[in-house]
């Protein structure tokens, strides 16, 4: 054996490209246990005659993958999301990834579509340009999002976590099958869901875009809002706690899936938050914009309303009333839902299939 | 028909993996260390892979099932693993099982067979 020290190199390489994938603690032993194999294997091959240059070679590729080798020890799965964790990935994934995708789309569609009263051509095309840059990003975000919904479930799996302290199955564990009638469609729930969000986004956001758009005579547009923003730091916050109720409660029902005791209380309690700043907002009459009329009036000269146009009448007597109608509706609707989510519980939602 | 190969060897693999354990455990009431363990199972005709043997040994010291102990005396320092008592437990249960499996899968695969005799018997 002229290259005796070239071969233990090479079984030297091999045991640390082993042993460095190994908890410290056992590196040592095995170590040991495992040069002592190869140099069994070795002296096996020997004594059959075979060519002592290229042994050490042939029994380390016995062994095989050093990796392999190590991941055995450490009696890993050699998976990164098993099989208990997978099916909810799937799922987590594919809602996640659907929400932010037609989130993104949908936004991207709107920017456009609030952009366009100041469109001449050519500020036309800047936009164009400048969104598809928007556009460029939802590939990108999409894979940060995959990212990182992975990186928390093989965390999961790297330690085990139990998702539901299960305990063990019964036949009682059983679920019912919903009456048809109980079952609320996904897709209801996840619209709900997205453009709740998006509403959210756009009164944060775009603010200053809620309004009525008009041309002065120069051809500049302005907006004139038609809330009334002295008060838009107090209104803000209570729309966005009431458009949170509602994603709420689709979150809830997109979750569970079916009428049950649960949505029912969700629905009411968060119906109920909604219905009391509806109150707060429009009995208060701070929402609306009261200067809207005379600020329009202003920019597009006087005679802008006809005498006959109902407009006219904004922020005097006759207009009053228009809070409160809205506050009628608003409440009839939201309470209509909350009567729609009872019925069905009690009636479809609690007993299986009848 | 390399795909059906391809099958075939890999439920084989999964067949023998299950008698993984119960074949090392049955060699190992007496002290022996792996790379003799390998050979003597050779012998008898149970090929075990060097890699995947390793690291049940430890696995089941672990689970203290065997118990070890380094033999330096010779030219090289060997590691010795052997039954515990809770090994010899562990082993007399997975050998009853065994013993319980192959005579139900006798019967039912015997069953097969006549059944196919039959079936043979009716097509002529």
């Amino acid at each position: 054996m002229k290259n005796e020290g070239a071969m233990t190199k090479l079984v030297d390489r091999y045991l640390y490209d082993v042993t460095r994938r190994l908890p410290e603690k056992q590196r040592k032993d095995i170590e040991k246990e495992l040069r002592t194999l190869i140099e069994d294997m070795m002296e096996e091959r020997e004594q059959e005659g075979e060519n002592p240059e290229t042994i050490p070679e042939k029994v380390l590729e016995e062994l095989g993958d050093p990796a392999k080798l190590a991941a055995k020890y450490r009696g890993e799965g050699e998976c990164l999301i098993g099989g208990e964790y997978y099916a909810l990935y799937c799922q987590v994934l594919k809602i996640v990834l659907i929400g932010v995708g037609i989130g993104m789309g949908v936004s991207f569609l709107l920017g456009v579509c609030f952009s366009f009263s100041a469109a001449s051509l050519n500020e036309w095309i800047h936009l164009i340009i400048n969104s598809s840059i928007d556009l460029g990003a939802i590939p990108a975000t999409l894979l940060e999002v995959f990212g990182i919904v992975t990186i928390v479930f093989w965390l999961l799996e790297r330690n085990q976590v139990k998702l539901k302290e299960q305990g063990a199955w019964n036949i009682g564990k059983l679920p019912q099958i919903p009456y048809e009638k109980a079952v609320i469609k996904r897709g209801d729930s996840m619209a709900g869901v997205i453009f709740g969000v998006l509403f959210i986004a756009f009164f944060v956001c775009a603010s200053d875009k809620l309004g009525v758009w008009v041309k002065d005579a120069g051809g500049q547009t302005a907006v004139v809002p038609i809330f009334n923003m002295a008060f838009w730091h107090r209104t803000l916050p209570l729309m966005v706690i009431s458009f949170s109720m509602g994603v709420i409660v689709d979150l809830v029902k997109l979750i569970v899936g079916h009428y049950n005791f649960l949505v029912m209380w969700v629905n009411i309690a968060c119906n109920a938050v909604s219905m009391a700043i509806a109150v707060i907002l429009l009995k208060g009459n701070l929402l609306f914009n009261p200067d809207l009329m005379t600020s329009i009036s202003a920019i597009k000269g006087e005679d802008f309303f006809g005498n006959y146009d109902i407009m006219r009448y904004w922020n005097t007597e006759v207009f009053c009333g228009v809070p409160n109608i809205c506050l009628v509706i608003i409440l009839i609707i939201l309470l209509a839902e909350v009567l729609v989510t009872v019925y069905r519980t009690l009636r479809y939602g609690l007993g299986g299939r009848k | 028909m390399d795909e059906l190969e391809e099958i075939i060897q890999s439920l084989t693999q999964e067949l023998r993996r299950g008698t993984l354990v119960l074949s090392v455990l049955s060699q190992l009431g007496v002290p022996q260390y792996g790379y003799t363990l390998v050979k003597s199972m050779e012998d008898k005709g149970i090929r075990v892979d060097t890699n995947t043997l390793y690291p049940l040994l430890r696995r089941l010291e672990k689970q203290k099932i065997l118990v070890s102990e380094w033999e330096t005396d010779g030219s090289k320092p060997r590691k010795y693993y052997k039954r515990t008592v809770l090994g010899n437990i562990v082993f007399e249960n997975l050998l009853e099982q065994w013993t319980e499996m192959t005579d139900c899968m006798q019967r039912l695969l015997g069953e097969d067979k006549k059944g196919e005799r039959r079936g043979g018997a009716d097509e002529e």
